[in-house]
């Protein structure tokens, strides 16, 4: 160890060790709501996206551009002060952070599904059809499963950057883990140490997602739409293994 | 050779139909009957319009010009600008769709749904029956299929042959007056053909109206009341069965020559 100032101590985070955590648990928190949000609302674009109706092809087009362009900065500090001198709407740091995120990854989301409800085989549809089911049948039990399915990768991808994402939200002062490594490292003037744990558990987090959506995967592998093509965002597998490309990897438990 | 000798009632009447894919005119002016418990089979070489003439009669693929009568009703495909329009136009032609059963060449069942929710997919969604009574139903078409122990499978664990069979419980389970079939055995292996062609020929047999488009020209002469070659989109030749021994038309001739070679 060289002079104290420059030393590398971990000690000084461990005893703020709950406080990182606590705050991490709320990045957690922020990043689930946002995505179970932004899922609901992107598959409803995405629908609507791909639907007869131009008005609402337009608009759900016009959703996309909007929130995929806005950059995120941009967009929290319109919803946390925009909203607020505009339209006299205050919504608490937390919530509207949540409600940045959702609409931010709802548009990314909306293009994730929009694939892949394309991709799901035109002869689908058809069967749905001869079988007299309602359009909204078809939809909703025969289309949509198998597009979410296939989309599965995609979806645990988008995750990842919603987890990373909650960083932002200190601009608002939203306790996540961002904010608090900033405010513990200015009380005890060890940036590095809370910068470096924090950087840790966002691995460990993006980790666990990983993980997770591996074995969601893996449940849903005989209902899923094989060899479909990923979005812009995941990383394109060539054939060098003998699967498609695109093809979700194979487990070695393969049934 | 049927058991049943179709009735004087049409069941699908198809006059004018025709249908251009861009410039290619894929089919040119078809009148067609369909009589109740008549078994047709579509014969023709490919590209000829077959299974685009098939896919009118329920209008997966709606013809530019002609109409379609089903059971003495015209279809009608969707098509209104307005949602409520279009929703009732498109409910409409559902409550037909569900008394057309259609098999595909490459199955088309629902991978992500058991063997037993395939069928009780639309008994539930289309029928409105109750969950048991659904259930009932399809465990009994499965059994007609012997595929009633598959039930709680999901169809990446059928073979191909079982599939189809799946396929067309599935759309028996809804009771059709007519049955489609567009070339329900040619993606299948050999071996697996057989099976298929068997619950084809028992449909035949218990008198349901069928149009059959296959290649499998010694099953077409056995159910076949009417046999209707196409080409270029127009029919050239239709008769009983048995005039394709020896056809009237050269072109017929030749297409099953090149057939049986
Ligand atoms: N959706 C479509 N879009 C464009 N062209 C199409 C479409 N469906 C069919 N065609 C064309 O229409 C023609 C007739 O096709 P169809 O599938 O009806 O023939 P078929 O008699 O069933 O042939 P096969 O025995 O090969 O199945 C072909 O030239 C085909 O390329
Ligand atoms: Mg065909």
């Amino acid at each position: 160890m060289r002079e104290k100032g420059f030393a590398f101590d971990l000690g000084v985070v461990l005893a703020h060790l709950p406080e990182m955590l606590g705050a991490f648990g709320l990045s957690v928190a922020v990043a689930v709501a946002a995505m179970a949000l932004a899922t609901a609302a992107g598959l409803l674009v995405a629908v609507g996206a791909t639907s007869r109706w131009r008005v609402l092809v337009a608009l759900c087009f016009a959703h996309i551009q909007v929130f995929r362009g806005v950059a995120l900065y941009v967009l929290i500090i319109w919803v946390y002060f925009g909203l607020a001198i505009t339209l006299q709407v205050n919504i608490a740091p937390t919530p509207a952070g949540i409600l940045t995120l959702a609409l931010l990854d709802s548009a990314y989301l909306a293009e994730i599904f929009r694939t892949g409800l394309q991709k799901v085989d035109r002869g689908q549809r058809e069967a749905g059809a001869a079988l007299g089911l309602s359009d909204g049948a078809i939809l909703w039990r025969v289309v949509v499963p198998q597009a979410v399915r296939s989309m599965i990768p995609a979806i645990g991808n988008q995750f990842t950057d919603v987890l990373k994402d909650t960083s932002i939200l200190a601009v608002i002062a939203v306790p996540e883990l961002m904010y608090t490594s900033q405010s513990l490292a200015q009380q005890t003037y060890r940036p590095f140490e809370f910068y470096t744990v924090a950087g840790v558990l966002f691995v460990i987090g993006v980790s666990v997602i990983t993980y997770a959506v591996r074995v969601a995967e893996r449940r849903v592998r005989r209902g899923a739409v094989r060899g479909v093509v990923a979005p812009a965002g995941v990383p394109m597998v060539t054939s060098v293994s003998g699967r498609e490309p695109g093809e979700p990897p194979r487990m070695e438990d393969e049934r | 050779m049927t058991a049943n000798t179709p009735g004087d009632d049409v069941l699908v009447r198809l006059r004018g139909i025709r249908k251009a894919f861009g410039a290619n005119v894929v089919l040119d002016g078809v009148d067609l009957d369909v009589r109740a418990g008549e078994v047709l089979v579509l014969l023709g070489p490919s590209g000829s319009g077959k299974s685009t003439l098939l896919r009118t009669v329920n209008m997966l693929t709606p013809p530019d010009a002609g109409t379609v009568e089903f059971d003495g009703e015209v279809l009608v495909p969707p098509a209104s600008r307005w949602p409520w329009a279009y929703r009732r136009q498109s409910a409409r032609l559902a409550r037909h769709r569900r008394e057309m059963g259609m098999v595909f060449q490459h199955f088309n069942v629902f991978p992500h749904m058991s063997v037993l929710r395939n069928i009780t997919l639309a008994l539930r969604s289309a029928q409105g029956l109750s969950k048991a009574d659904a259930e009932a139903v399809a465990l009994e078409r499965l059994r007609a299929v012997s595929l009633a122990e598959k039930a709680s499978a999901y169809p990446d664990s059928l073979s191909g042959g079982q599939k189809q069979r799946l396929a067309i419980a599935r759309a028996l389970a809804l009771a059709p007056k007519l049955m489609l079939f567009d070339e329900a055995t040619s993606a299948l292996d050999p071996e697996l053909v057989k099976g298929v062609l068997d619950e084809m020929r028992a449909l035949a047999g218990s008198g349901m109206t069928m149009i059959v488009v296959t290649h499998e020209i010694q099953f077409a002469k056995e159910v076949a009341d009417r046999v209707v070659f196409m080409e270029h989109g127009r029919i050239v030749e239709e008769g009983p069965a048995a005039q394709f021994d020896e056809p009237r038309e050269q072109r017929t001739r030749e297409f099953l020559r090149a057939l049986s070679s």
